[in-house]
């Protein structure tokens, strides 16, 4: 349970850096897990990722309003059109404009499928709560370390099931009408999993860096960011 | 760390020569009613010892024997052109940032602290010129001029605009519009140092077209510029700066000294910038005595961190009873978490307690606190009984969460993926050049490139920023922390925990529409 600051191998242009690991960050925050590791470079291009989100997350809903999503099978509906669409972006390079909007999509999509199959099920709420609010923590872990300059292992990416993983295993737990047990394990596994590592890391690194990058507010938003760089309001 | 470089010999006045005739060395003049009665240059030592215990100084012959009674290494030069190559040598070695100082400074710790932990990566400490504040852009063209105005003693020959210096002037160079002068002190980061070797010897090099009221840093600056560095401002916020270049400066510089607040300097600087209407008005106008008590008592920012989650979880301990003096309760209990939220962060700013730890800890237990209230109101309202088994209320809980998370990951992937933009790189221009017409034009020629289509209805909606309503709305619109904080709090306190999940969907909802076609609009543009 190390995290190691990634040294590049050799010192690029600081601008062609910066793109990298920025590029990296915004990969780093869709929580691919592993079948989209295992997947990548074996389908070719993949398709691109913000279309691909949309029509995901569009069918979804339509699936949704339709009143489709009752009980048995169906249920794998929402999550295998999201696996299907979205799984092969992982190997897009995200550079594109809109780019930015993949992560936020994506979590949106996850949390939805989530809700949705849970109303379908009648999984207790509470339950749900805490399994979305550990899967954001997750994200916002991955935020806050990478915004230090420091990265969670890549194991704790494949260990976190990733996004694609967690439905999967959660569209099957509902299928077969047993979506509360199935939310309940994942969940006190993911709680474990994420908040021991995160607390051990954090630990770790506080011991070893007494500075990093201790000083700047890990929360701050891009807009609140320039207007203190530039003390002018920019805000859209 | 810091490479400190301190300029010994000070500019000599416009026009007529100082009324006491040669300047006096900083190691001669006394401080007086300082404690221990340093000289300027001992207390200036003193006071960046802990950036640079060997600063390097360069002095005049004739001084340098007063300079190497003190530590740090001194660097002798015969003049201008010789203090700009000196300082090109110290800047070729530095693997640190660098600051750089007249050492005839008489200066607040608090203003050293402010420039060194700037993040601009090159930053300059200007006055402005009090009478241009309210300048129109007058009709006509503006012709550069060399100025023969003074402030504090300092040519006014620089402008500069809302964040950057944009030109400089000298004996030579003719610039626009002045409006500020450059005091002397300058940071700079690593990154800018071997640009800085290049232009002081370049500079050096033009050393003979100069006039003896030129410093050494107006120089720099006007060649970092001149090179395309986007170099910024630090104007004083109650901190002290002058220079003294005799003792009859030096008194009257400390009666004006004995004048100034710097703890309050301090407190005042500990408080974050940039902060949304509720916060700004409701917490911030009080929440630094409460972070300077904190920070007196030895508190450490982590503890204050600590009593913030403790007064979180108490609050939704007391929405969870599910009763309206538990709400009230809650609500009250809310406001104070959110007010030591605010305050730990002041107090390891005021202390300059930094921690890894700490920053984490602060961030993540916002979330826990905020997502931990949720818990309480859908808890309560389950007790309570009023909301049949609570599912309903549960279940907007749950789209809440789903859509704060999601807005603030909104937040995280556009930042990220606008660092990947590299800035657009300024203007420059030769050195040699006499006038700024060059750069004005070609800054110009931008402004106009920029004002169609989209870039246009980004820059109206910027500049609508300077009416202070549309300000506060536009801060309020993305429900920041403070207004989700107040939010849950009032219609808590007076509703049911129905009508706050309602209110933070809709006005989140509304939020997360409006920052994303915001954002839409300028990744088009």
């Amino acid at each position: 349970m190390i995290t190691q600051p990634r040294v590049p191998a050799i010192a690029a242009d600081p601008e062609e850096e910066q793109r990298r690991v920025q590029t990296e960050r915004l990969l780093a925050y869709r929580d691919d897990g592993p079948l989209v590791s295992v997947l990548k470079g074996r389908v070719g291009r993949g398709l691109p990722p913000i279309p691909s989100l949309l029509v995901a997350l569009l069918a979804i809903v339509a699936l949704a309003v339709t009143g489709t999503l009752s009980d048995g099978p169906i249920l794998l509906a929402p999550v295998l059109v999201l696996v299907v669409l979205v799984v092969t972006t992982g190997s897009r390079d995200h550079l594109g404009r809109f780019d930015w909007l993949a992560p936020p999509l994506l979590r949106a999509a996850e949390f939805v499928t989530i809700i949705l199959l849970g109303l379908a099920e009648d999984t207790p709420k509470w339950l749900l709560f805490v399994l979305i609010y550990i899967v954001g923590y997750h994200t916002y872990d991955t935020v806050y370390r990478t915004r230090q300059g420091i990265w969670p292992p890549a194991w704790l990416f494949m260990a976190g099931l990733g996004w694609e993983v967690r439905l999967l295993i959660l569209a099957v737990g509902a299928a077969v009408g047993q979506l509360t047990v199935v939310a309940a394990i994942l969940t006190a596994y993911l709680l474990v999993l994420f908040s021991v590592e995160s607390v051990l890391s954090w630990v770790r690194l506080d011991k070893a860096s007494a500075q990093a990058r201790a000083e700047q507010d890990l929360e701050q938003s891009p807009e609140e960011a320039a207007e203190e760089l530039t003390g002018r309001a920019d805000r859209n | 760390m810091t490479r400190v470089v301190l300029l010994g010999s000070p500019p000599g006045p416009i026009g007529s020569p100082l009324p006491g005739g040669q300047h006096v060395p900083a190691t001669d003049i006394s401080l007086a009613s300082q404690p221990g009665a340093p000289t300027v240059y001992g207390r200036l030592l003193e006071q960046l010892t802990s950036l640079d215990p060997q600063p390097t100084t360069i002095a005049r012959p004739g001084d340098a024997p007063a300079y190497r009674a003190h530590a740090g290494q001194v660097v002798e030069s015969q003049d201008l052109a010789g203090d700009l190559r000196a300082l090109a040598d110290v800047a070729e070695g530095a693997t640190e940032n660098m600051l750089i100082m007249p050492a005839d400074s008489l200066a607040h710790d608090e203003l050293i602290y402010q420039l060194t932990k700037a993040k601009r990566a090159a930053i300059a400490l200007i006055v402005r010129d009090p009478e241009s504040a309210a300048e129109e852009p007058s009709p006509g063209e503006a012709r550069p001029e060399i100025g023969g105005e003074t402030l504090e003693g300092l040519p006014m020959r620089t402008r500069v605009g809302l964040g950057r210096v944009i030109s400089v002037g000298t004996a030579y160079h003719a610039v626009t519009r002045p409006n500020a002068a450059l005091l002397g002190p300058l940071h700079l980061h690593l990154r800018h140092t071997a640009l800085l070797a290049e232009t002081a010897r370049e500079l050096a090099d033009l050393a003979h077209l100069f006039g003896p009221e030129d410093d050494v840093t107006e120089l720099l600056v006007l060649g970092l510029v001149r090179k395309g560095v986007s170099v910024g401002l630090y104007e004083r916020a109650g901190e002290f700066y002058a220079r003294v270049r005799d003792q009859r400066e030096a008194d009257e510089a400390q009666v004006a000294m004995s004048g100034y607040d710097e703890d309050r300097v301090r407190l005042d600087n500990a408080v974050k910038g940039a902060d949304g209407f509720f916060t700004t008005f409701f917490v911030s106008t009080y929440s630094r005595f409460i972070a300077r008590w904190a920070a007196r008592r030895g508190m450490t920012p982590n503890q204050v961190t600590l009593i913030s989650i403790a007064l979180g979880l108490l609050s939704a301990g007391a929405f969870a009873t599910g009763t309206r003096w538990g709400a009230v309760a809650g609500a009250v209990l809310i406001y104070f978490a959110f007010v030591f939220d605010c305050v730990d962060g002041q107090v390891a700013r005021y202390a300059r307690r930094f921690g890894v730890l700490g920053a984490w800890l602060d961030a993540t237990f916002d979330r826990f606190k905020e997502y931990a209230v949720f818990v309480g109101l859908a808890a309560g309202a389950t007790v309570s009984g009023k909301f049949g088994d609570g599912e309903g209320v549960w279940t907007l809980a749950l789209v809440a969460l789903a859509l704060q998370s999601g807005r603030h990951l909104l937040d995280f992937s556009f930042g990220a993926a606008n660092r990947r933009k590299p800035p657009a790189p300024l203007p420059t221009l030769e050195l040699k050049v006499v006038d700024d017409v060059k750069l004005r034009e070609e800054l110009e020629r931008r402004r106009t490139v920029k004002r169609g289509g989209v870039s246009g209805l980004l820059k109206f909606w910027t500049d609508a920023g300077r009416f202070r309503s549309v300000h506060w709305a536009r801060k309020m619109i993305v429900f920041p922390i403070g207004e989700r904080f107040a939010a849950i709090a009032i219609t808590a306190a007076l509703f049911d925990p129905r009508v706050t999940f309602l209110t933070l969907l809709i006005w989140g909802g509304v939020a997360a529409i409006y920052t994303l076609t915001g954002r839409l609009l300028r990744s088009l543009a």
